[in-house]
């Protein structure tokens, strides 16, 4: 096309030189008759529309010019929708990590998992009991290699440390049902099942390298855990570990007692269905070898099915947790607010390029070159945000992932790997471009048509803001602000949570106080641990003596650690004896020095002492709320209550202590009974050490005494009871801080949209300003009018926020703590913040209708 | 010079066809050939002359190839294809019948 054009005026001047000019001015002429070569040609390209690639290298070009052009409305956009599309993202990653399951397995659709149930809605709502599992595995006919798998928090005696590691517990033939090979020696098989076979192990490859260097002569040494040596033969890759996260995995051997257990365990009973076998089928089956069971046991298996689901299903996170549905419900928002802010800003875009729109049409360009153009535009703006979203939530998941608290992670084996991958990447940026599309497409349409007479007309009078793309403009910045309004107010409600949260009492005296979790081996028959019922009370005294010390206790289920066991009471000579109509509640094996350690106040009676032997009459503290609830009236000191088959004598009653700051069990837990760890002893006990200085000073030497003690006891969970409460409202913390940032991206955004608006007003009012000046309007009234453009906004975004908020926040009432839903404080906050934003955002604008310069405007036109 | 005439609106692709009619023409040529024509009256301006080419291409009714000049340069040749004889016939005949309408019309007494 250039050489063409320039062709073209070669001849020209050629031409005029023929016809007597001098050949410079000849060729001047012929040039300044053309015109600018480069108008020409793009007026001759639009007005073609040209063929498909050409175009998109042209619309992209003109694209990136335009967005170059106007760095405001660009780097507005980009902030909008980077900040929109990165929190989408993070979610999303989150998501992912958290429901991630890889089944390396061969042929995975056949492996089911087994379970037994009631009926109805709880078909599969219980582990199958061992003598269940018997019965199926030999009776099916449409399941092969049926197996259970059992979580074996296993003790690794190490040279330096003991540790706990995950294992599991699994019956000889799993390996080979779900398919496992060995990448060193062998898996466990069926010949592993008795005499000495029985003490052998698999690792995982990672622990194997970790902690045993890689080193092949593995295979055939023995490790001791659980105080028991057992012979590793062989390793097995780490894609094939399951339950995942395992790194040992041990034989189960089932014995005959196993058999006629029909009520309860802890093992997964998992299958593989034979070939040309359906799940259907199988359940078919299933279901009547239950019918059969619950007929031949009706004490213990009266109603009771047998159920089975494919692995996928098994293995897939349950949903619907509130928490998760308001961080999603909330990114969504913000996803919401960051595309109508898109759209508004596209408008506005699109109002100032009418005029060029609308000359490009009347040279014979099509609506739909013009709208494709703007498209391209468009996406090509969401692309650059989708990579600047993709920042943003890189950082995102960075903030998230290391501010989860430990014993959540531990739950989430795929946690601490967690990154923006290429998935989360590649998500951020379809997002973003569909993002693009979508609201692009609206205004395209909408305002990508002007004729020529409208805009021309609009041109003469460009002193009044333009009609109806101006009022669209305002109906979404009042949206955003009032989606913003709505966020905010979630934000403001789960920040009162955490204050309420954190000024919960305790029950206790947390400063200076160190936990820790110590964990012995199982005691086994016939293998000489030195676990008895006194060694952690041995073990308290032995810390007792530690420099710094103050006291120490073994508990387990002290405040605020999330662990503890539950149980049903009875009171002597009550109906609360009969089965069935007991108390359930917390009950918690407590030291002699567990109260005084704590510093929980005893109301009456007395607590635990060296007396309460494992000999000595059982004895029981109650406190205060089992007292009151019941008790009804009577005195509980001196009565006896029934726990299983044995009764325990109340001897005092304590102050109620938190279970956690929100006390999560206490509706079907409502209190605690205390016994003495003598008389009911744990394999796993937590210390509570009161310090004189620094609680995680004495840290070090109390392990040393603890492995001089038992070099089997395995330490875990070193922290100081404060971090522990602090650790306790870690999630709360979590999702309001992340509920705050959700908010803040809104509010952002929203501030920018109504920067917009308003700064879009003062431009097309700049000359009646001026001349307002020019008859002596002060500056301080210009500036208030336009502050009160955008207060009328905000004000108007603010009430309708309000009302989607009253009419929204209450689904967020089980996450709240001590504060409503609607909660006037907070909403009149958040409406103040919104205010003062929206002045804020106003006031730039503001400030330039009062500096108008009545002459630089009229000079505009 | 002579006074010039604004084209009609719609007349541009008319005169760029019958121009073509007699063999294969560059852009200038088209140009220089109706300006001779016209006998200098009617001048087209460059900006709408190749935006009319290209659309006329795109149509189909024109086709365009790069060959050389009587002066031996490189230049984009436009050739009327069949389609354009036969939109030029039947555009020439709608102008004719317009014309001595418009003609009748100022004539009438």
């Amino acid at each position: 096309m250039d050489d063409e054009m320039r062709f073209h005026v070669d001849m020209e001047s050629a031409e005029l030189t023929r016809a007597g000019m001098p050949a410079d001015e000849a060729r001047r002429v012929a040039a300044a008759t053309f015109g600018g070569i480069a108008r020409h040609k793009d007026d001759a390209r639009d007005a073609v529309g040209f063929r498909l690639v050409d175009d998109l290298a042209q619309d992209l070009r003109y694209g990136a010019r335009q967005l170059g052009a106007s760095p405001g409305f660009t780097a507005a956009t980009i902030v909008t929708l980077a900040l929109g599309v990165g929190a989408t993202t993070t979610i999303y990653a989150i998501e992912r990590t958290v429901t991630a399951s890889n089944i390396a397995f061969a042929r995975p659709d056949e492996l089911v998992h087994l379970a037994q149930g009631t009926g109805g809605d709880c078909n599969a709502c219980w582990r199958l009991a061992k003598g269940n599992y018997m019965t199926v595995r030999d009776e099916t006919k449409t399941l092969a290699g049926v197996t259970l798998v059992a979580g074996w928090s296993a003790i690794l005696r190490g040279p330096e440390h003991t540790e706990i590691i995950n294992g599991a517990i699994v019956t000889p033939q799993m390996f080979q049902m779900l398919g496992v090979p060995a990448m060193l020696g062998r898996t466990i098989t069926p010949a592993d099942s008795s005499g000495d076979a029985r003490n052998v192990v698999v690792l995982a490859e990672n622990l194997w390298r970790n902690r045993f260097g890689g080193d092949s002569a593995i295979v055939g040494s023995k490790i001791v855990l659980d105080a028991v040596p057992r012979t590793v033969v062989g390793v097995i890759a780490d894609r094939f570990a399951f339950p995942q996260g395992t790194v040992v995995w041990a034989p189960r051997i089932l014995s005959s007692a196993d058999a006629n257990d029909r009520s309860w365990t802890n093992d997964d009973a998992i299958a593989r269905l034979r070939p040309e076998v359906t799940l259907a089928q199988a359940r078919a089956e299933l279901a009547g070898i239950g019918a059969r069971l619950s007929v031949q046991y009706p004490a213990a298996m009266r109603h009771w099915t047998i159920d089975a689901m494919s692995f996928r299903e098994w293995l897939s996170p349950s949903r619907g947790d509130r928490t998760e549905f308001l961080l999603f419900a909330a990114v969504g928002l913000v996803l919401l607010i960051a595309c109508i802010n898109l759209a508004g800003l596209l408008i506005a875009r699109l109002t100032v390029r009418q005029k060029e729109i609308a000359v490009r049409a009347a040279m014979g360009a099509s609506g739909g070159r013009i709208a494709r153009q703007l498209l391209t535009e468009t996406v090509l703006l969401t692309l650059v945000s989708g990579v600047a979203g993709a920042a943003v939530a890189a950082a995102g998941v960075r903030a998230v992932r290391d501010s989860m608290p430990g014993f959540i992670v531990e739950l989430l084996p795929n946690w601490p790997a967690m990154r923006m991958d290429i998935p989360s990447f590649l998500i951020a940026l379809g997002t973003g471009a569909l993002t693009g599309l979508v609201i692009g497409f609206w205004p395209a349409w909408r305002f990508g048509r002007p004729t020529l007479v409208s805009v021309l007309k609009d041109g003469a009078r460009s002193a009044t803001s333009g009609g109806g793309a101006s009022r669209t403009r305002r109906a979404l910045v009042v949206a955003e602000v009032a989606f913003a309004i709505v966020l905010l107010a979630a934000a403001g409600l789960l920040a009162r949570t955490l204050r309420n949260l954190h000024s919960v009492e305790p029950g206790f005296r947390p400063d200076h106080v160190l936990t820790l979790r110590v964990t012995g081996p199982p005691r086994v028959q016939g293998d000489p641990t030195p676990m008895d019922s006194l060694t952690f009370e041995r073990l308290a005294r032995l810390i007792d003596d530690v420099p710094g010390v103050v006291r120490a206790a073994p508990v387990y289920g002290a405040p605020y650690t999330h662990s503890t066991s539950t149980n049903g009471f009875g009171i002597r000579g009550t109906e609360s004896e009969r089965p069935g109509h007991g108390y359930s509640v917390r009950m918690i094996p407590a030291g002699v020095d567990y109260f005084s350690t704590l510093e929980i106040p005893i109301v009456r009676g007395r607590t635990f002492a060296e007396a309460d032997g494992p000999d000595a009459m059982r004895v029981a503290v109650i406190d205060e709320t089992v007292a009151q609830r019941f008790f009804a009236g009577s005195d509980p000191i001196g009565q006896s209550i029934r726990i299983d088959s044995l009764y325990w004598q109340i001897v005092g009653i304590v102050a109620d202590t938190r279970y956690g700051a929100r006390n999560r069990t206490v509706a079907m837990y409502p209190g605690e009974v205390y016994r003495p760890m003598a008389q009911w002893p744990w394999r796993q006990a937590q210390f509570v050490v009161r310090t004189r200085g620094n609680p995680l000073d004495v840290a070090p030497a109390l392990q040393r005494v603890i492995r001089d003690f038992d070099r089997d006891l395995a330490v875990t969970r070193v922290a100081t009871m404060e971090s522990v409460i602090e650790e306790d409202v870690a999630p709360d913390r979590l999702i309001s801080g992340m509920m705050l940032g959700f908010a803040g991206a809104a509010v952002l955004i929203a501030a920018i949209g109504l920067y917009g608006v308003i700064s879009y007003g003062v431009a097309q009012r700049v000359r009646e300003f001026g001349i307002r000046r020019a008859l002596g309007a002060e500056p301080t009234a210009l500036v208030s009018l336009v502050l009160g453009q955008g207060m009328k906004l905000a004000g108007l975004g603010a009430l309708l926020g309000v009302a989607g908020a009253i009419a929204t926040t209450r689904v967020m009432r089980s996450v709240l703590y001590g504060v409503s839903p609607v909660d006037p404080l907070t909403l009149s906050a958040v409406v103040a913040a919104m205010f003062v934003v929206g002045l804020a955002a106003a006031f730039i604008p503001a400030r330039r209708a009062s500096v108008a310069d009545p002459m630089e405007s009229l000079r505009q036109e | 010079m002579t006074e010039r005439a604004d084209l009609l609106q719609g007349t541009l692709d008319l005169l760029i066809l019958k121009s073509l009619l007699g063999g294969p023409l560059h852009g200038w040529g088209v140009s220089k050939r109706i300006r001779d024509w016209s006998s200098d009256v009617l001048q087209i301006n460059q900006g709408s002359l190749y935006p009319a080419l290209y659309r006329l291409e795109e149509r189909g009714l024109i086709r365009a190839e790069w060959g050389t000049s009587t002066e031996g340069r490189r230049a984009r040749f436009y050739t009327l294809t069949a389609t354009g004889r036969k939109q030029f016939t039947g555009e020439r005949a709608e102008w004719r019948r317009f014309a001595l309408a418009i003609e009748q019309v100022l004539e009438a007494t």
